[in-house]
């Protein structure tokens, strides 16, 4: 029952955490930064370990196309208990995954306030999909963005090496 | 022109190709001497003393090298059951065989079979293929084993060479190994003081990988 809140508790005080850990260090804008990428690569090693999880009995991927979706649908139930709610792409290696009630936001605002607080929110998770695309083969850069809280946005731009 | 080897071996191949400028004596050096080369790289490969040294001691023996070089063949064509792992790079990161020598072999074999593994993944590309495939077939008409192969979604492959002569090891006693491999890599993959990509240390994953040996041999 509690479940999914022991997550959300837990990412939310991960978040605090590093803040707080950097804070006592170097100054501010170096801290945004490392911040969100000691978060990010967090997020990458468990994206990595999950996806193998998720993928264990799953036939191979056909295309790009059809990974994105497995990872907007089986991937995002697994975590955060609900589907991805719209994806778009330019088949040319970007897709925009959008997520109108994002678990790790909801508790934070539902509406404008907290907005610049958001992305602190939301790199764990970039880091996340980054991670289950590397392990599938696919090199990506990952950017979240927020416009209105809870909803928010995810680009992937696949590198095509 | 051509000097024989410390041992009294005749000359290295490396030597056989060069042309001797003039006439000028090249000295000998320890790594000239083709028994103790063989014998290194033997000791490398199996890293057993035990049938490396008496091997080399009849070598060098002068008389017996014939026997000597007998040795070092027996140490390398020992057959066995193996598994391999390998991830996106296709470097090892995990061999196992029973008896626990000759591995040489088995990365040959298998860096072979790799081959016949990214063949297959290319082509069943379209089609909605099945994640394993078994039987790569025979891939050395003259050695008598069975190489099969694995694919995850993660692009890691796994090989299992099989003694041929062990004929009880069936089609779906085959598929459940791997399935045992995939369910113990996903728990090693998990595991937070794991790096994708280094060598698997894990001891639970050994004794999983012992006790399946074990079971099929």
């Amino acid at each position: 029952m509690a479940d999914d809140v022991l997550f959300e508790f837990l990412h939310m005080e991960m978040v605090s955490h590093v803040y707080k850990e950097q804070a006592s260090r170097d100054d501010i804008d170096k801290d945004r930064i490392t911040c969100v990428s000691i978060l990010e690569g967090m997020g990458f090693r468990v994206g990595q370990g999950l996806i193998e999880r998720c993928t264990k009995d799953y036939p191979t991927f056909k295309d790009d196309l059809d990974v994105m979706k497995f990872l907007c649908k089986d991937f995002w139930t697994s975590i955060f208990r609900k589907q991805v709610d719209n994806l778009r792409t330019n088949h040319q290696g970007t897709y925009v995954l959008q997520d109108n009630k994002f678990a790790l936001l909801t508790q934070v605002s539902s509406g404008k306030q907290h907005l610049e607080e958001a992305p602190k929110y939301l790199a764990y998770s970039c880091g996340l999909i980054r991670g289950a695309l590397s392990n599938l083969g696919l090199e990506s850069v990952v950017t979240a963005e927020v416009s209105l809280m809870p909803s928010c946005k995810f680009q992937v731009v696949i590198q095509k090496s | 022109m051509f000097s024989p080897c410390l041992c009294g071996f005749p000359p290295t191949v490396q030597r056989h190709a060069v042309r001797p400028i003039g006439h000028a004596k090249l000295p000998l050096g320890v790594s000239d001497c083709l028994c103790l080369s063989v014998c290194l790289s033997a000791l490398r490969w199996t890293g057993d003393l035990s049938t490396v040294y008496p091997a080399f001691r009849l070598m060098t023996a002068g008389i017996g090298w014939m026997d000597g070089w007998m040795e070092i063949c027996k140490v390398f064509f020992h057959l066995s059951v193996s598994v391999i792992l390998s991830p996106l790079q296709n470097y090892p990161l995990y061999i196992r065989s029973v008896p626990s020598q000759s591995e040489l072999k088995f990365h040959y074999t298998v860096h072979t079979s790799l081959d016949v593994v990214e063949e297959k993944i290319s082509t069943a590309g379209k089609a909605m293929a099945e994640q394993r495939e078994l039987y790569l077939g025979l891939l050395y008409p003259t050695e008598d084993y069975k190489v099969y192969g694995y694919v995850t979604n993660s692009k890691v492959k796994f090989v299992i060479v099989v003694d041929s002569s062990n004929t009880s090891l069936r089609d779906n006693e085959i598929r459940s190994m791997f399935r045992k491999l995939h369910n113990s890599f996903t728990d090693v993959m998990c595991n937070p003081f794991y790096n994708p990509g280094d060598p698997i240390q894990s001891r639970a994953f050994d004794s999983m990988v012992s006790a399946m040996m074990v079971q099929s041999s």
